[in-house]
Formats: structure tokens, sequence, C-alpha cells
């Protein structure tokens, strides 16, 4: 570029000092001849002057003496002005003719002084004073024709002289107009050259530092020359890329750092196993270019190890299968020493162990120990980037020791929390038998100290119900009685409550105790305008107190309907596991709100008012935990509510 | 009063009209020549000397040059001259008539101040004895001169021809003595009297006029020049102009000057450098104060 800036400026240059010099040499000449022509005018003045002298003194000769004529002073003055301007002329280069003319002008001159001189001096007779006039007055005139003739002469070589400096001028105006429009025709297309060459290559470079700026790194500039615009592009591509790469480097290491720090933080926050499994794979996929990442562990049951998690590419083109034959794992497993290692696609021996379908290029396999025993692998397909493999390898295997450690504690802590939670539940019925104890005492007191004088106050109403009274009275007494009754049933109800009765057990069909409980308040459920829908699907028995288990489900059963005073659905469902059968009672009413359903349980809490005692829960509860079994509670304001029943099958 | 205002002014005009010549001399000095040759190379010859003493006065001196002899004794004070070149009659006549002070006498190359007066005829004019020119044309510089006309006529008288007029057939005055010189080889005239110095330049510029002319008689030597001023001019510039002239051979752009005008130095005058000039006119029977020389106008 450099180098066409130069060409194109010299060219310029050069022009210009061609124009430059032939326009010195022209001006040279032109201002030799308007010097020349100066000078020329300059004596043409001169000789006009001498003209003028010649012509005054002339005159002065005619006047001289009269009374109208000039002083002598004034005539030798004209005379001297006349010598000067002849004098100025001689002293003049010219040619040999110019200078002989002017020897015969002198001469004369001086002739005509020396005439001028004697007739001005003279005093003699009018003839001879006459005859001296005319003698200077002829040398005058011939003078003046001299001087008229050289004049005439030098005037033709002045317009000769001048023509010629005109043309010279009109020559030089023409190059000089040439130079120019050659230079600006130079100038323009060289401007626009390197404009092109220049201008565009820079905006370009501009365009794509600012694209740079905006965070588009590795934009490329096409600029492929050689100058050095082209050298400048090439650079700048260079640092494109390289800031590029730095970026995506540094992008990765961020990614590597946030993969870290992500699977560090799951390692020690996370305790749940599915989380832990899942963040510590989408971690490693941070941390390492990896098309796919596939996570497995052994199952016991299966003695397979089986896919736990994977974190793959949307086009990922490879898959690992579900599960791994253990064989088949433990050879690989011996093959690379028991250590992590990286697999090149080519080995058909890893990818038919892990049956990979698609294009493998690379496989690394982390294993997973505990104590010495493999119970997991992660395979990391198609690694993209290898370099340092090895320190990602060590870092890896880090990890991966890390992993192994978390999911132990999991499993630890799990265990655990299900001692804890069975701990607590053994507190919770702990609690719950010696407050019932407590209650039932002090119910057995109550009722024991309530139920004689119920029985006075009742006697004594059914004894006066027979005398003749008015019917008012008998009407009170009604109520007396009624009333009596129901004081005695909730005294039997709390002696039932704290009367510990042994149980009855015997092997029982919950679902044919369920039929016949059910039978008992069926008729009624249409008027209701409850829909009934049983699902019996436990086949086993039980080993229960029949007349106990009775009471239990009429009370769930009551609950529910009670629940639903506007109608609607009530379903009676068991089931069955290996273990044991669950009963569950559940209802469309209102539900039961979230605040009271812990204390649902406890002894004379009740929410139907003046209807109920508040025992019948309590019974239940107290029933099904003195067969071993449980009894659950789930409800939903406005939806519903369940009640599981648990009771133990017979071993 | 209007009477009376134009009384003052009518007493006033002359001096206003003239004003007194110190005031005019404050402003220039102006310097008068005779036509001693061509008056045109005379005045210019005495132009380096007007910018001499022009410098040396600090003020402006004007030449003026009157194309008679005569005329710068009749025109001094009309020209309002302070002083003149005059020739040895025209200054003698001048310090005696118009009272002027002789300043400075100029001395010419080879240190003579003054030169002879010649007689002159051409060659081919036959001449034996003075009376062979009776009827002749004598061409004479001026009356107011003492080679060019006082040693003429003292010469005839001393030949015994008392009238010169009726003696030649003509008489004219050139005016001036080289003038004189060449109406005699012309052929105009046949005698003149002129300055030696006048004649030995002629010749030295025109060395063939020597073979056409003859002189016949010379004079005793004559003052040859003489600047003369006014009397009442400021003794300051008098001074001053004095020490100039006298020294002006002793610096070199005065020795400039007096080589372009052919002079060596000037002297100061005395009336005693007149005395051939006194002679000649007693010579011919008459003074200074009864002389006349003026022209009768034609």
């Amino acid at each position: 570029m450099r180098r066409r800036i130069i060409k194109y400026l010299s060219i310029i240059f050069f022009l210009f000092t061609i124009g430059g010099l032939a326009s010195l040499l022209i001006m040279e000449k032109v201002t030799s001849d308007l010097s020349t022509i100066i000078s020329l005018h300059r004596v043409e003045t001169l000789r006009q002057d001498l003209i003028i002298n010649l012509n005054t003194v002339q005159n002065n000769l005619f006047t001289v003496g009269t009374e109208f004529g000039p002083e002598v002073d004034v005539i030798v003055k004209n005379v001297l002005t006349l010598d000067r301007s002849l004098r100025r002329c001689q002293s003049c280069h010219h040619s040999e003719e110019m200078t002989r003319r002017f020897s015969t002008i002198r001469r004369l001159l001086d002739r005509y002084e020396d005439a001028l001189s004697s007739f001005i001096t003279i005093s003699a007779n009018p003839d001879r004073v006459k005859l001296l006039q005319e003698v200077a007055a002829e040398i005058g005139e011939d003078l003046l024709a001299q001087t008229r003739e050289m004049t005439f002469i030098a005037h033709q070589k002045l317009q000769e002289q001048t023509e010629r400096a005109i043309k010279t001028v009109n020559i030089l105006k023409a190059f000089l107009m040439l130079v120019l429009f050659g230079s600006m025709c130079i100038g323009l297309v060289a401007a626009f050259r390197l404009t092109d060459r220049i201008v565009k290559p820079i905006q370009r470079l501009k365009e794509a530092s600012e694209e740079i700026a905006s965070g588009n790194l590795g934009v490329r500039v096409n600029i492929t020359d050689e100058t050095e615009i082209g050298i400048l592009a090439n650079t700048f591509n260079k640092m494109s890329n390289t800031l590029k790469e730095e970026r995506e480097m540094v992008m990765r290491y961020m990614s590597r750092l946030k993969g870290l720090h992500r699977i560090t933080l799951t390692l020690h926050m996370v305790t749940d196993r599915k989380d832990l499994i899942e963040e510590f794979v989408e971690g490693l996929y941070d941390v390492i270019l990896t098309k796919g990442i596939y996570l497995y562990l052994m199952d016991d049951k299966s003695d397979h190890y089986k896919l736990a998690y994977k974190a793959i590419e949307k086009k990922k083109g490879i898959s690992f299968p579900e599960t791994c034959e253990t064989s088949k794992v433990n050879y690989i497993y011996e093959l690379s020493n028991k250590k992590a290692k990286l697999f090149n696609g080519s080995s058909n021996e890893v990818a038919n162990c892990f049956q990979v379908q698609g294009d493998l290029r690379n496989l690394l396999v982390l294993w997973l120990r505990q104590r010495d025993r493999l119970f997991g692998f992660v395979i990391f397909a198609n690694i993209s980037e290898q370099e340092n493999i090895e320190e990602n390898i060590r870092v890896l295997s880090i990890i991966a020791n890390n992993f192994v450690v978390a999911l132990e504690n999991i499993q630890l802590y799990e265990d655990l929390r299900a001692q804890m939670a069975e701990l607590k539940q053994t507190q919770e019925q702990l609690v719950q038998a010696a407050k019932l104890a407590a209650i039932g005492e002090l119910a057995a007191i109550v009722a024991h100290e309530l139920n004689n004088p119920l029985t006075t106050i009742l006697g004594y109403a059914e004894l006066l119900k027979e005398e003749e009274l008015p019917e008012p009275i008998k009407e009170e007494l009604t109520i007396i009685e009624s009333e009596s009754l129901r004081a005695r049933d909730i005294v039997r109800q709390l002696l039932e409550f704290s009367r510990k009765k042994p149980l009855q057990l015997q092997p029982t069909d919950l679902n044919e105790l369920l039929e016949e409980t059910i039978r008992f308040i069926e008729p009624n459920l249409s008027k209701l305008h409850i829909k009934l829908e049983k699902k019996y699907q436990s086949q086993s028995t039980v080993n229960i107190d029949r007349d106990q288990f009775k009471q239990v489900f009429l009370n769930l059963i009551n609950n529910a309907i009670q629940a639903m005073p506007e109608g609607g659905t009530l379903k009676i469902t068991t089931l069955e596991t290996e273990r044991n059968i669950f009963v569950e009672v559940a209802d469309t009413g209102e539900g039961i709100p979230e605040d009271i359903l812990p204390r649902i349980f406890e002894p004379f809490f009740t929410t139907k008012k003046d209807k109920g005692t508040g025992l019948g829960l309590s019974i239940t509860y107290r029933i099904i935990r003195d067969h071993g079994g449980d009894i659950t509670v789930e409800s939903e304001p406005g939806k519903g509510t369940v009640f599981k029943v648990v009771i133990p099958k017979l071993k | 009063m209007k009477k009376l205002v134009i009384t003052i002014i009518m007493l006033l005009s002359p001096f206003l009209l003239n004003p007194p010549l110190h005031a005019i001399e404050d402003q220039e000095i102006v310097i008068g020549l005779i036509p001693e040759e061509n008056i045109f190379r005379h005045y210019e010859r005495y132009l380096p000397l007007a910018r001499y003493l022009s410098e040396l006065l600090d003020k402006p001196i004007r030449l003026t040059i009157l194309s008679k002899y005569g005329d710068v004794i009749d025109r001094f004070t009309e020209r309002h001259m302070d002083g003149a070149f005059f020739g040895a009659l025209t200054g003698y006549i001048a310090i005696h008539k118009l009272g002027l002070r002789p300043l400075v006498v100029p001395v010419l190359k080879g240190g003579t101040y003054a030169s002879p007066g010649y007689i002159i005829i051409r060659k081919d004019v036959p001449l034996n004895t003075i009376k062979d020119l009776k009827g002749s044309v004598a061409a004479l510089v001026d009356r107011a001169t003492a080679r060019g006309y006082l040693f003429l006529l003292s010469y005839l008288r001393g030949k015994g021809i008392k009238k010169p007029e009726t003696f030649f057939r003509e008489v004219f005055f050139t005016g001036s003595h080289d003038a004189a010189i060449y109406a005699v080889a012309d052929g105009r005239a046949d005698i003149t009297s002129v300055k030696a110095s006048v004649y030995h330049k002629i010749i030295k510029k025109d060395p063939l006029l020597k073979e056409e002319l003859k002189i016949v008689a010379r004079s005793e030597d004559i003052i040859d020049s003489v600047m003369c001023i006014r009397n009442d001019m400021n003794p300051k510039t008098v001074k001053i102009l004095l020490k100039g002239l006298l020294s002006m051979h002793e610096n070199p752009e005065g020795k400039e000057v007096l080589e372009k005008m052919g002079l060596e130095k000037f002297i100061k005058a005395d009336e005693e450098q007149f005395r051939e000039v006194e002679f000649l006119l007693k010579a011919i029977g008459t003074d200074v104060m009864r002389y006349d020389y003026r022209i009768e106008r034609k």
C-alpha cells in the first residue's frame, strides 16, 4: 500500500516537477521578455520625453527674446533635460544600428545646443540672428525627425517583443492548464483508488472492531491482498480469533468452575439421593466438554448396572443402554486396571461391552468404588477437549470419589432419618398412651361417680311418669328421662373408653366385616343422597377383635356420612400388600380444617357441639393401636377426607 | 476705516511683493552665471558646485544664467541674485557699480587664475597688417568682456584704429567666447577676440580648428573669473561660503567637484587681481564708472 501511495504521489510530484520546471523556464523567458518590454516601454517613455523636450526647445527657439518667451534659465533647463534624456537613451544597450543612430542624434544635439546657445547669446543684426535661428531650427527639425524615426523602429520592436511575450505567456498558460488538469485527473484516480484500497478496508476493519466491541468475537475481515491493509486485516483476524479462543477458554474454565462449584455444593448440601445424582451428572457436564454423560449404579436386585442419570446433548447421535451387564462392566474395569481411562472410539471391545450405538470417537470411564467394591461408573462419551485430559481425569476422579462419599452419607442420613422418625412415632405413641390412660382413669372415676345419681334420677323419673300428673309435667318428666338416658350413655362410653377389655382376636375377613357394618347404615344412604362405592382388593384375613373393629368401621362410616350433610360419595376400599391390609374410608364432604387435623384423635375433642362426646375417634384410634395397626387421615377442606387404616396381616 | 486698511496694505505691499533679500536668502541662494561659453555646457559645468554649496549651507542653491554679459550687472538685483560668477570686466564693474563683495577667484588647472586674450582670424584671411582687415566682419563676445572686447579695442587703438565700428564692415556680438571662435571658424566673421582658455578648450576638443585659425595677438593675463556676493549677505552664510570654497580642494568631495569644473581650487579675491582690466579701460580712454558695457538692442 505504501508503495502504491508512493507511486501515486511520485507520479503527481513528477508531473508537478515537470510542470513546475517547465513553468519556471517559461516564466523565466516571459519575465525576461516582460523585463525587456518594460525596458522598451521605459525607453519608449524616454524617447517620448526626448521628443517632447525637443518640441519644447524648438518652441523656445521661436519665442525666446520675445515678450512671451521663456527666461534663458528655462531654456537651459529644457535643453539639459533633453540632453539627459538622450544620455539615458544612449546608456541603454542597443543594437549597432541604434547605437549609430544615437551617435548621429548626439552629434545633432551637440550642434543644436551650439546653435541654440549662439542664437540666444548673439547680439547682431536681425538677419544674422534670423540666420542663426533658422540654423538652430533646422538642426532641431532634423533631430526631431531622427528621433521620431528611431522611436518608430523601437516601437515596432516593442510590438514584436510584446507579441512574442504574449505568445509565450499563452503557451505557459496552456501548459500549466495541461499539467494542472493532468495532475487533477491523476490525483482523482489516485484518490479513488486509494480510497477504495484504504478507506473501504479500514471501514470494514472498523465495523469488525465494533462487532468485537459488541461481543461478537471471532468475526473475520475478508481482505486477502498483500498490502499493509491485508497484513493488518490478517493480524486483526488472528487477534479476533485469539480473543474468541481466549473467551471460549475463559468460558470453558468458568463452566468448569461452575460445574465444580455445583458438584461441590451438591456433595455438601444435597441430602436427597436423586437430587445428588442429578446435580452430580449435570455438574460434570459443565466440567468437561462432552457429547453425553451416563451414570450407571449397581442394582442389587437385578445384579446389573442400571442407568441412574444421563446428561446428553440434544443432537447426541449416540446412545447407551439402560442396563449394563455386570460381567462386561467388570471386564472393562479390569481392562482399565481399575482406573479411570480414556478409550479410543476405534476400540470395538469397549463399544461392544457398553452396547454403544452411534458415532463413538472416544469414551472415558470413571469408576465409582465404595470400600474397594465397584458399585457404579460414569461414562463420558466423545470428549471434545482432549488437551490436559490427564489433568481432567485426575480432577474427575477426585470428584467421583467425593460423590461416592456423598452418596454413602446420604444413605446414612436416610437411615438415620428413618430411625429418628420411628423413634418420634414411638415417643408420640407413648405420650398418647399415657394421655389416654390418664383420661381413661379420670373417665372411669367420673363415670362411676355419675352413674349412681343418674340411676336414681332415671328411677324417680320413671316412677313419676306412672303417676297421674298434668300433661305439661309429664312432658317435662319425659325430657328429664331422655336426657338422663343420654347422660347414662355418655357415662357408658366413658366407662368403655377407660375400660381395657382383653382382645378377643379371631381371623377375620375385613371385606366381610365391612359388609356387615355397611348393612346397618346402607338403607339410610339413599335418603341422605350419598352414593356408596366399594372396592375390595384384599383377600387375606387379619387377626382382630371382630366387635371392636366393627365399632371402628361404624365410627369411620358414621363420621363420613355426617361430613356429607348435602350428600356425596362414600368410598370404601381395601388393599393388600405383602405385610399389611389397608382400609380406606373416603368421603367427599366438607373436609377437616388443617389447624384441627392433628387433634381429631384426642379424647373429648369434637366439632359436633351438642351431638358428640368427642370419644368416637379416640376409641377408634385406641382399638387400632391395640391391634398393632395404625390410622392416618388426609383431608382437604371442601374436597373431602380419607381415613387410612393399616392392619398387619396374619403371620 | 476702510481707507486706512487699504492705505496700510498699499504701504506694506512692496515688502509683501518684494520680500527682503535676507528673507529670500534664508530660503535659497541664487548664483548668476555669465554666458562665457555655450550656455548649456557652462550652466552644467557649475551644477556640481551648486550642489556642493547647497549641502554646505544646508539650503538650496539655484543657478541662473544670463544671455548677455552685461545682463549680469543689469539684472543682478532684478533676479534677486545673492552672488554671481563674473568675468574680469563684469566683476570689476559689479564691484564698483553694484558694490558687490569679491569673494573668491577660481584657479585653473596649472595653478593660474588668469589667462590672456587672443585675437584670432581665419588662416585664409589675408593679413599682412591690421589694416588689411578693414571692411571685414568682426565677431566679438560682448561689450562687457575684457578679452572678448576691451582687448581688441585697445589693440586696435594701439594700431591707430579708434573707431572699430567704421573700420569693420560689421561687428556683432556672439555673447560667448566659443560662439565667437565658431563664427570665425565658420566664416561668418573674419576676426574675433576671445578668452585664451576657451580657445584652448575648443582646440582640444576639435584639433582641426587649430589649422584653420590663427592667433594674431595675445593680451596680458587677465583674471579669468571672480565670484562676488551681495555686500549685505548674512555674515554667517558668507563665512561658511568663503571657508567652504577656499577649502574645497582639501576634501575629496570638493576636489571631485573642482575636477569636474576643470579647476584646481578657489583663492580669495582682492582688487589687485583686476589691475589688468583697469589698464585696458584706461587704454581705451575710460574708467570703470564711465564705461558703457551695454550693447544697443537691435
